[in-house]
């Protein structure tokens, strides 16, 4: 899958872009048409991660990628109209679990839906991922909401971090997070490790479905005709 | 003012249209089609009419200019205005005041000339072409060289002028060779004065005198008597002195502006904005293409009435076009989308 980024002066377009010459995935595109967006609620590194996942999504899909200014999490479902425009058929947000329970993070999400006039006339998913089916006036679109988090990492607040703290485990010798925060473990790294385990996500393909199980989901959904 | 203009096989654009506004302002990716547009306006007044341009050791035509501009290494001819160059008719269909003004570029069969025809009642010369009968022209071009013969000369739409970068040494060429007639209009103390207030040296007048060694060069006066060449100012006074001597020399309706923010920095693009005001305000036409939001921002709130802002692309070579507003264009950039390139999203 390409990305498109919709604002090429973004902090998420130069991340996007580092990240791609450092460990060559060729995934950003500045041209082509596309019915798909991907909402990166909560910056980075979700979004360099978002990369490396698009490039094991094998295909030539061409989806824009947008970090909206000034929002986080949950209330970038309030600015999700001004995205839909007429070619866009399919909007997947990303988002930390952070201390919520998911339950009322979904429930939330419709309340914000149906306060912006959006009806849902279908639901499906798993733990950390919801297709909701959604219709605007006369618009069908679908809304893919996939939550960052991992159970098996211990930490009060869920975040892509869960992810990168269980691939540096995998990847790297005698890892063993010192602190209960997958933000902090993830940053006490220090940037040459960060980049290697990066380059190995790309590289161990297999590793990074296990790792990553609910955004690879979610991105068949993004990537659906 | 021309309210419409239709587009079909010219250059990069196979087919499309698009409404103007007394201030329209075409926003887009490169390639998108804007220049074409422009282009397209140019030639409506009439492609063969002198315009304020020089090259050559003569006074350039309308469709001359569109030649320099598009010169690629030696080639010739003006088989590059029909569509992928081997389209077999061109059109520009423009509206004005409810009457449609057609222009068309005919390839002949048997031929190596481009003729022009228009729908309109003039004087034209009626030439035979193989496959096409009788078609009343009033001049043809050259396919492989720049050979062309205008039958008559006249006006079919109001008569207009188009700014670019890349003809700001035509122009400058053009000042010299009709330097004569153009300092007895008594512009340039006008235009002098004018530009004082857009650097921190204040020009009295305009004038073309030796310069060491002997040959003639363009000097801005100033108050203190002393003169500085214009090409040693910045290239955005430059630019801005050069077309507005241009434009009071020619007196068009019609200001067609390509990459209008190309050399300014904000304090010119606000003076010129002002200026674009005044010209709405005397009832011109103004189209102008650009890749900057400031510069639509800043032109476009000059007289939001009259301003009509576009989003375009080409898709498969047809014309895509948005209307928005500047403040959908905030409201875009607030969620994090840059419309200058999302077009592809938003078209």
């Amino acid at each position: 899958m390409k990305l498109f980024p919709l604002d090429p002066t973004s902090r998420t377009a130069s991340n996007i872009s580092t990240i791609s010459r450092k460990i060559k995935i060729n995934v950003v595109v500045q041209s082509g048409f596309f019915d798909g967006i991907a909402i990166i609620s909560n910056g980075s590194p979700d979004d360099i991660v978002f990369s490396i996942l698009s490039f094991h999504s094998d295909g030539k899909e061409i989806v824009g990628i947008v970090k909206p200014p000034r929002i986080t999490r949950i209330a970038v479902l309030d600015i999700i109209k001004t995205y839909l425009q007429p070619r866009i058929k399919k909007m997947l947000i990303l988002m930390d679990q952070e201390e919520d329970n998911l339950n009322d993070i979904f429930d939330e999400c419709k309340r914000r839906l149906i306060k912006n006039n959006i009806s849902i006339t279908k639901e499906e998913g798993e733990l950390r991922l919801k297709v909701y089916d959604c219709k605007y006036v006369d618009r069908e679109f679908k809304i893919i909401l996939v939550i960052n988090g991992l159970d098996e990492i211990n930490v009060k607040k869920h975040c892509i971090e869960d992810h990168l703290i269980k691939a540096a485990c995998l990847f790297l010798k005698d890892f063993k997070p010192k602190v209960n925060d997958s933000k902090k473990a993830w940053e006490g790294l220090g940037k040459r490790q960060q980049i290697d385990i990066l380059r190995m996500l790309k590289e161990r393909e297999k590793e990074a479905h296990l790792i990553f199980s609910q955004h690879f989901k979610g991105l068949e959904y993004l990537e659906m005709g | 003012m021309i309210n419409r203009i239709k587009i079909k096989n010219l250059k990069g654009i196979k087919k499309g249209e698009l409404d103007l506004f007394p201030l329209t302002i075409l926003l887009g990716s490169n390639n998108s089609g804007k220049t074409t547009i422009l282009e397209a306006l140019f030639l409506a007044s009439n492609p063969f009419r002198k315009v304020p341009y020089f090259d050559k050791g003569k006074n350039l035509l309308a469709v001359e200019v569109l030649q320099l501009m598009h010169e690629t290494l030696k080639a010739e001819g003006f088989a590059f205005l029909l569509h992928r160059y081997i389209a077999q008719e061109a059109e520009i269909d423009c509206n004005v005041n409810s009457e449609n003004y057609i222009l068309k570029f005919i390839k002949a069969f048997d031929k190596p000339y481009i003729y022009i025809s228009s729908n309109r009642k003039i004087p034209k010369e009626n030439i035979d072409i193989r496959g096409k009968g009788i078609v009343p022209s009033i001049g043809h071009l050259s396919l492989f060289n720049n050979e062309l013969r205008a039958y008559f000369d006249l006006f079919l739409v109001d008569k207009s002028l188009l700014i670019s970068p890349n003809l700001i040494k035509f122009g400058y060429n053009y000042l010299e060779k009709n330097w004569a007639s153009i300092i007895n209009m008594g512009v340039c103390r006008k235009v002098a004065e004018e530009s004082s207030t857009l650097s921190n040296e204040s020009y009295k007048d305009i004038t073309i005198e030796p310069f060491l060694g002997g040959k003639l060069s363009i000097y801005a006066y100033l108050e203190d008597g002393t003169r500085i060449r214009l090409g040693d100012l910045g290239e955005g006074i430059q630019s801005y002195i050069i077309t507005r001597i241009l434009y009071e020399v020619e007196g068009p309706s019609i200001i067609l502006w390509d990459d209008v923010e190309s050399h300014f920095n904000p304090k010119i693009l606000f003076k010129i904005s002002n200026w674009f005001g005044d010209l709405l305000d005397e009832g011109k036409q103004i189209v102008l293409t650009t890749h900057s939001l400031e510069a639509a921002r800043i032109i476009g709130e000059i007289n939001e009435e009259k301003a009509g802002i576009y989003l375009i692309n080409l898709d498969k070579n047809i014309l895509k076009t948005k209307k928005i507003t500047l403040e959908e264009i905030e409201e875009f950039r607030e969620v994090g989308i840059d419309v200058r390139v999302a077009d592809s999203m938003l078209l």
